[in-house]
């Protein structure tokens, strides 16, 4: 698969093969039920899933430019990080405004720490302005960007 | 088994169905056809004329006597006919005032005694009047059923999987999408694709996928279902292209023969196709109560293809001039409402849109490209409806989507999506850019850099030809500069090499149009833009 994208940078990649096994031992089969069965599957999906999910991280990790990535230098996920990340982060918004929803994914953002953090800006006005600030920023790049779409000449 | 399957076909096949075969056997032992149709009133008795290899012009009358005999009764109408094949010059391009100076009655009955006492009769009349002695000959059931074996058989793939597969083909009733899925290996078992071939190995190879053609269309040729019947003749088209290219044979040698015997196969079956549609009121097949998932789909597809005859036609001659009218007819003014099932539908718009500007002129023609790009731009971006499939899927798997809780079926879309990304909007630009609308395109610009632009691209250009590519082909996707100058996409558009496409498909622009109608998803843009070139700037009236 080859990428061309807007800035002119390109990457490729090939297809790779992953694949998981299921073992069914022949010593088990006589106290074998349904369910013991099913979660010898699920066991084997699982790993599919999580060789798929790796090998889609790695090739994001891969592929994202320095200038998006921000180093959590071993911190846990609080407010001022979370700034950091929206702050490097390029935002989409929707037509009337709206940002796109942030998706995340790892160990830094467990359901706990995102919890705390939504307290953090609720709790403390200053934090929740600089949000709003940080926001508003990211609309105008954006604005500023769509604005840059132009055929000329 | 498979000689068995080959007698089956031979003795239900009807006149029209085995007078392909037979031309790709003919073709097979090194004859030039040069003309086959299918009774037009100008034949005179001459269904196939073709040139020999030793340069004798050889004329053949076929007749349809399924699991029969020839009798004197039915030799009564025939006589005429092979008198006036034996006695009449052809009106031939390049062979005009000659005589066919070998004559056959082709039939693929047996033939009665009394008969061929009176063709020895008709022979000894003919001497008389200054022909050679024996000048009408007689081709029956066993001989073609040697050539079968000769020629097809013995190259067959003998595989269970692809006896498996010839038997489905056969077995389908004949009223159906032809399954493509299932003749695609039987072909590349046949031509080999997996090994390498040497010239003449190539050409026996190619005329047994031509019997092979033939015989797994039955079911379809016994329906009428002429555009089944133009699916397998072009499969069969840019397969013998492809393992032409993919061995490095020259093509014009080793090859053209069959494909353009193929050729005249598919422009009789668009003749027919146009006959049977022009006498339909309104263009429904089968069930009434399932039409409205199908209708449009159909009545598109049936407009792209009046529109390939018409060009075609148009490039060389209607041979039946009055199917011109017919078909300028038949292309409504104006597509239907909600035609735009797919992505997969592209491609029969284009050809649309390329007729429309060579009948009737006009400045809407581009104006109506611009709407639907724009349509196509907003869906894609999730601002109107559910996102098109892309071209890969067919109206049949789009209708067992949308209804896939009516009809209980799995959704064929499962893990796919379409958002974001289109196959066929940068096609779409180019015709814009083309025409030279700059506004227009300024005014799309914006939402045209907002998503992906697909394509995928053969490994080698030989696999442009095949129903699928496997792995031996990449999946590019293009995001276009947010800001671009309107002379670097002129320059982008302006290319037409079409470097992923096999030269000898490139050679016969009117074969390829084809084949992107029937296999929308290899409506590249590269292939696009060459068709462009030759079918809205080169031909426009």
């Amino acid at each position: 698969m080859r990428v061309a994208r807007a800035d002119q940078s390109q990457s490729s990649s090939a297809v790779q093969l992953l694949s998981s096994t299921m073992e069914i031992k022949f010593d088990e089969i006589p106290e074998l039920t349904l369910q013991k069965t099913m979660a010898k599957f699920d066991e084997m999906i699982l790993d599919m899933v999580r060789q798929q999910t790796g090998f889609a991280l790695e090739r994001i990790g891969e592929e994202i430019p320095d200038s998006q990535s921000v180093d959590a230098k071993g911190k846990t996920l609080d407010a001022e990080l979370m700034l950091q990340v929206l702050e490097t982060l390029q935002m989409e918004f929707h037509s009337d405004g709206q940002p796109h929803q942030l998706h995340v994914f790892g160990g830094l953002f467990t359901a706990e720490r995102q919890k705390a953090i939504d307290e953090q800006f609720q709790n403390d006005p200053d934090l929740q302005i600089r949000l709003d600030e940080v926001i508003a920023k990211k609309r105008e790049e954006w604005r500023a960007r769509e604005a840059c779409r132009k055929l000329v000449g | 088994m498979l000689e068995r399957l080959v007698e089956n076909w031979l003795d239900s096949a009807s006149e029209r169905s085995y007078q392909r075969c037979f031309c790709q056997m003919l073709t097979g032992q090194g004859f030039h056809i040069v003309h086959s149709t299918e009774h037009t009133p100008l034949e005179f008795g001459k269904d196939v004329i073709a040139v020999s290899p030793d340069g004798k012009l050889v004329g053949y009358q076929l007749k349809g006597h399924p699991d029969g005999t020839l009798k004197p009764r039915d030799f009564d109408s025939i006589r005429g006919q092979l008198e006036q094949l034996a006695t009449l010059a052809v009106a031939i391009a390049g062979f005009e005032g000659r005589v066919p100076e070998e004559c056959y009655l082709v039939t693929n009955g047996d033939i009665d005694e009394a008969v061929y006492h009176q063709i020895q009769l008709l022979n000894a009349s003919l001497v008389q009047r200054g022909h050679p002695p024996g000048k009408i000959r007689t081709i029956t059931r066993g001989q073609l059923l040697d050539w079968a074996q000769s020629l097809g058989l013995s190259l067959w793939p003998s595989e269970m999987q692809d006896f498996g597969n010839l038997v489905k083909l056969l077995n389908c009733s004949g009223d159906e999408m032809f399954p493509v899925q299932i003749f695609d290996p039987l072909l590349r078992n046949t031509l080999n694709f997996e090994g390498e071939l040497k010239s003449a190995e190539l050409s026996r190879r190619v005329t047994s996928a031509g019997v092979m053609t033939a015989v797994a269309l039955h079911s379809f040729s016994r329906q009428r279902n002429h555009v089944a019947e133009i699916t397998a003749w072009t499969m069969f088209a840019t397969y013998s292209i492809a393992a032409c290219e993919k061995n490095g044979i020259d093509y014009s040698k080793h090859c053209s023969e069959a494909v353009l015997s193929a050729r005249d196969s598919i422009y009789d079956l668009l003749g027919l196709l146009c006959e049977e549609a022009s006498e339909r009121r309104v263009m429904f097949e089968g069930d009434p109560y399932s039409e409205f998932a199908f209708y449009r789909p159909r009545l598109l597809l049936i407009s792209a293809l009046m529109a390939v005859y018409w060009i075609w036609s148009q490039g060389s001659t209607w041979t039946r001039p009055h199917h011109k009218a017919l078909v300028e007819k038949l292309i409504p003014q104006a597509l239907p409402p909600r035609w735009l099932w797919g992505e997969g539908a592209i491609p029969s718009f284009l050809t649309y849109i390329w007729f429309r500007k060579m009948v009737a002129p006009s400045d809407g023609n581009d104006m109506i490209v611009a709407k639907v790009l724009a349509a196509l731009l907003r869906n894609k971006l999730g601002d109107d409806g559910e996102p098109l499939a892309s071209p890969y899927y067919d109206a049949e798997e789009v209708a067992q989507h949308q209804y896939r809780e009516l009809l209980g079926c799995p959704d064929p879309f499962e893990g796919d999506s379409f958002e974001g990304h289109s196959y066929s909007c940068e096609s779409l630009l180019m015709c814009l850019v083309r025409s030279d609308l700059k506004m227009v395109c300024q005014e799309l610009w914006p939402d045209f850099t907002k998503i992906g632009h697909e394509r995928v691209v053969p490994d080698q250009a030989w696999q442009f030809g095949l129903y699928r590519t496997g792995d031996a082909a990449t999946n590019e996707t293009k995001m276009y500069p947010p800001m671009m100058r309107w002379s670097e996409l002129q320059e982008i558009c302006q290319e037409s090499m079409a470097i992923d496409v096999p030269a000898a498909l490139k050679a016969d622009p009117g074969l390829l149009l084809l084949f992107v109608n029937l296999f929308p998803f290899r409506a590249t843009f590269s292939a696009v833009r060459f068709l462009h070139r030759e079918f809205d700037e080169k031909t426009a009236v």
